[in-house]
């Protein structure tokens, strides 16, 4: 399909959660500068093979790469940027939006270190990409659900990452936050970063996409250009409901 | 108002090492609410209790001892909470009772005088000596010092875990290290209002300030102001008042945390 080198990649990867078998034999790649889609119903284990990819599940069998790196001995961690699914962007105790998103590049600062004016200045592009500059100085408790994920995404987007992995970034997106979302994936895409999105249907982002993965109870179904998509989701159209 | 609370050495000692863990304790605290553990600071607790045990029976420093058994039972806390993720209440009950039930077992074998451990279990903050302030000092020192230069790591990871380790953030380490800073910290506060109440000086300041703040830069440095406050008004009113001073500490906290659960309030009807 392509001479690209794969960034993120998985070789017959079966995956336990407790007892229960999430993945069987999961082959999936992921090329440099390519956007990807994850597909598939609730529990089909989209996430899991998210997580997996990322080394926060072990695989039971098979492997996962990242740069061609076996996942357990990959160091470059700053490549690679995380969007996890949320019900709520907040946690325990307050912090404003401009917290939160600078905490993305906390890793890329020496322990001893103080932030500098590169991670300023990067947090402030990534603010105005996200549309957020506005409400920077806003507890993030206070903010809508689609603001509150779009702080989520701000904070993997403010390490630069190489890789971004978004685990269904826009299920409480509105729709005006949609189109623009699909815009900051473009602005990704055009600087050569390469995406991988879990997500319950396309959206706004479907003229984007170069192919979709689709899972069915832990089993690839699909893999390939993404044109059959609405017969194999025309159950799943349900915008803004998924959990 | 006169200032004869300052006429004494004792009281003077105790408002130091008041001051002292009412800012190093919410320091740390902070993390510990921040990834909503708050029940973690009385697990370390008591096990420090088994430490102070440990210490009244062989005769020395129980302040010490209560320090390093706390650092061991945080790092136990963490390790098993990192390994079975889906049950660390079980992880926490397991250290709780074990301290417990060591520290008891521990006071059966020798003789110690009930006093004694009365004022570990409730605090004896005017009885703090010369020695127990130097121990108190370096901790506090310590615990502040650490918690502010690895501010920005620490809130990435209580803030988000799994994302601070994708991030490659140090997070086992840094945790652990959350987990021994809490324990220097409880074993230091211990002496001021007893392993009963020590946890309540890492979470309570916290939990007051934050129903007012916007940020957590704002909710660090306030909830450590409150910390000292509630420290050192609790004592001058315990003094004046003839009160016991760990008490009047701890429900001076939580006066404050229901005046800021009001104002909150008022706030958001208005």
């Amino acid at each position: 399909m392509t001479d690209r080198p794969a960034v993120l990649e998985m070789d017959r990867v079966s995956v336990f959660l407790g007892h229960q078998q999430v993945l069987w034999d999961v082959d999936f790649l992921l090329y440099r500068g390519e956007f990807a889609v994850l597909l598939g119903a609730n529990a089909s284990g989209k996430t899991t093979l998210v997580k997996t990819l990322l080394g926060l599940i072990p695989a039971a069998a098979g492997q996962a790469y990242l740069f061609g790196e076996p996942v357990e001995r990959f160091k470059h961690w700053a490549k690679i940027g995380y969007v996890p699914q949320r019900v709520t962007a907040a946690s325990g105790v307050p912090a404003t939006v401009e917290e939160v998103v600078t905490s993305g590049r906390a890793a890329r600062v020496g322990l001893l270190s103080r932030y500098g004016a590169s991670d300023r200045e990067a947090v402030a592009r990534t603010l105005e990409l996200v549309d957020l500059v506005e409400v920077k100085a806003s507890p993030v408790a206070s903010l809508s659900g689609g603001q509150q994920q779009r702080v989520l995404i701000a904070r993997a987007l403010s390490a630069e990452p190489d890789v971004l992995v978004l685990d269904e970034p826009v299920a409480s997106v509105d729709l005006p936050h949609q189109e623009s979302f699909a815009e900051t994936i473009e602005v990704l895409l055009s600087k050569g970063t390469s995406i991988l999105m879990v997500a319950h249907s396309l959206g706004a982002v479907q003229r984007l996409v170069e192919r979709a993965v689709v899972l069915e109870r832990g089993r690839v179904a699909h893999d390939g250009a993404p044109v059959d998509l609405k017969l194999e989701h025309a159950h799943h159209s349900d915008f803004g409901q998924s959990a | 108002m006169s200032l004869e609370i300052l006429e004494f050495d004792f009281m003077i000692r105790a408002l130091i090492a008041g001051a002292l863990v009412g800012m190093a304790a919410p320091a740390v605290g902070i993390y510990i609410v921040q990834r909503r553990l708050s029940l973690m600071g009385d697990g370390i607790g008591h096990v420090a209790f088994a430490g102070v045990a440990a210490g009244l029976l062989l005769g020395i420093s129980p302040i010490l001892l209560a320090l390093a058994f706390a650092m061991a039972g945080a790092i136990t806390i963490e390790v098993l909470r990192s390994r079975q993720r889906t049950e660390s209440d079980i992880a926490l009950a397991l250290v709780f009772y074990g301290g417990i039930a060591g520290g008891v077992l521990l006071l059966g074998l020798g003789d110690v005088s009930t006093i004694n451990l009365n004022s570990y279990l409730f605090g004896s903050v005017l009885t703090v000596s010369v020695a127990d302030l130097w121990v108190v000092s370096a901790v506090a020192a310590f615990v502040v010092l650490v918690c502010f230069v690895l501010r920005k790591h620490l809130f990435a990871i209580a803030y988000d875990e799994e994302v601070a380790r994708v991030s490659g953030l140090p997070v086992r380490g840094l945790n652990i290290l959350v987990a021994v800073l809490a324990a220097l910290a409880i074993g230091a506060t211990a002496k001021v209002v007893g392993i009963l109440l020590v946890a309540s000086m890492l979470i309570l300041p916290v939990a007051a300030v934050q129903q007012l703040t916007h940020s957590f830069r704002a909710t660090t440095y306030a909830s450590i102001g409150l910390g000292i406050v509630a420290s050192i008004g609790g004592l001058v009113v315990a003094f004046y008042a003839d009160l016991f001073p760990s008490a009047t500490i701890v429900l001076l906290s939580i006066l404050a945390f229901v005046a800021t659960s009001l104002i909150s309030r008022t706030k958001l009807i208005g």
